[in-house]
């Protein structure tokens, strides 16, 4: 056992980690943020998705150990004062979400996405969310999400 | 079931080479995790100790020192990506890193690690050998260079003594009339593990004369590896809509060769011809930028 300073959306937090666990393992049952899901375990399917310094990357692999001192935003963090982040509420009123299970995933994706490249193209929402399967939906409705957020973001008063 | 009992966060070079001297045979180096973890939990790597080196600023790195370009091994495929060292002539590395994985394990995998990992797949790899890419290895001893191809030992396996780590690659700069042309085939755009991936370094005279060639594939063989009857055919000779014929049907016969025997040899020696194909026109169109 080892025991590891971390940011977690926005609080220094201390926990003590096994050196077995993985990022997910922590966030889901150490700090029992269960919004981050686990899927496939090995990269493919995106579900387990945050971001860390900032960076989007798979929880699944990535050692928690290796997360010391550095900051995690999860799906619980991107809202901001108890509201839904843009990105949120245009899933909602686009009916980007069905089963829910790649939403928190995809919606990180996304918030990377637009954190680097505030007006993509459909294409570029396309590959910047590459990394997510989504079983349900087509894709269709996810990318005019993305597509809504960004719009939205701009124009706020909208 | 994976077993791991200390793990190390050194943030410097001299703390690294500590943590591998404490920690012998047993320690294993892990950056961004993208193999090493699913190779953890599938029981293809059996250790105890794991040293990070994610958190090493100074193996972070794309710097130009004389005429050379320099990539620290924990460069992530995003930064190689985002680098506006790589567009234009050498945008073949640049197409290399951005095939790989998903934008999240482009995010984490380091240059370091598909190279050290040996995949016989690895995307970077390629685009490295048609550079003629050297690697920089360090221990407590120093310094050692040698050329990138001769670092693989097969499948899986590289050059690498107890007490030793890749610490950056080095190439020369594309100049004039010289350009990297890179294609990848896989069975989707994303997440896809290359069936074939193919680099090509030219360069050519003002009468389209091929004044050297280096071409390397992935997926073809044990690691990455370079071409050379392929390369003979067109080194020296002038560019011509039947040389490039010749140089393809050539291709396809070392391929034939190759994989002899195993399957999917019907389809990669007549899908190469396609993506070499690519590859080249490619790296002829950058050259003539």
């Amino acid at each position: 056992m080892k025991t590891i300073n971390m940011k977690i959306n926005g609080t220094e937090r201390q926990i003590e980690i096994d050196e077995n666990e993985r990022l997910l393992d922590v966030i889901r049952e150490g700090f029992h943020l269960t919004g981050t899901k686990e899927g496939c375990g090995e990269g493919e399917c995106g579900v387990c998705s945050v971001l860390l310094d900032g960076k989007l990357v798979n929880a699944c692999m990535i050692m928690a150990f290796q997360a010391a001192d550095r900051e995690v935003i999860t799906i619980e963090g991107v809202g901001k004062d108890g509201g839904l982040d843009p990105i949120q509420q245009a899933f909602i009123d686009t009916g980007a979400v069905q089963c829910g299970f790649c939403t928190p995933g995809m919606i990180l994706s996304a918030k990377a996405l637009l954190l680097k490249n505030p007006t993509p193209s459909k294409q570029e929402i396309r590959r910047g969310i590459s990394g997510n399967l989504c079983r349900c939906t087509g894709y269709e409705k996810i990318v005019e999400a993305v597509a809504l957020a960004s719009d939205r973001m701009r124009n706020p008063e909208q | 079931m994976y077993n791991i009992e200390k793990t190390y966060n050194p943030k410097s070079i001299n703390s690294l080479l500590e943590a591998m001297e404490e920690s012998g045979t047993e320690g294993k180096i892990i950056a961004g995790g993208t193999d090493v973890v699913v190779k953890l939990i599938d029981g293809a790597i059996n250790t105890k100790v794991l040293i990070d080196v994610s958190a090493i600023k100074e193996m972070q790195f794309i710097r130009e020192v004389e005429g050379k370009i320099q990539i620290g091994a924990g460069t992530t495929f995003s930064e190689i990506e985002d680098h506006n060292l790589f567009e234009g002539r050498i945008k073949g590395l640049k197409e290399g890193a951005m095939e790989v994985g998903s934008p999240q394990i482009r995010n984490a995998g380091t240059i370091g690690g598909n190279i050290c990992n040996a995949s016989p797949a690895a995307d970077i790899v390629p685009p490295l050998l048609a550079l003629n890419a050297k690697v920089v290895l360090q221990s407590k001893e120093g310094l050692r260079k040698m050329n990138l191809e001769d670092f693989f030992m097969g499948k899986g396996k590289v050059d690498l003594a107890v007490g030793e780590f890749l610490y950056y690659v080095e190439f020369e700069q594309i100049n004039h009339a010289q350009g990297l042309g890179f294609e990848k085939l896989g069975p989707r755009k994303a997440l896809a593990i290359s069936k074939i991936c193919t680099a090509v370094f030219i360069e050519l005279d003002q009468d389209l004369i091929v004044q050297d060639i280096r071409i390397a594939n992935g997926s073809l063989g044990p690691n990455s590896l370079r071409e050379r009857e392929v390369e003979k055919i067109l080194k020296g000779e002038k560019l011509t809509a039947e040389l490039k014929e010749k140089a393809q049907r050539a291709f396809k016969d070392v391929i034939n060769h190759r994989l002899k025997g195993r399957s999917g040899v019907a389809f990669k020696e007549e899908a190469i011809r396609g993506v070499f194909n690519s590859a080249l026109e490619k790296s002829i169109k950058r050259a003539l930028i």
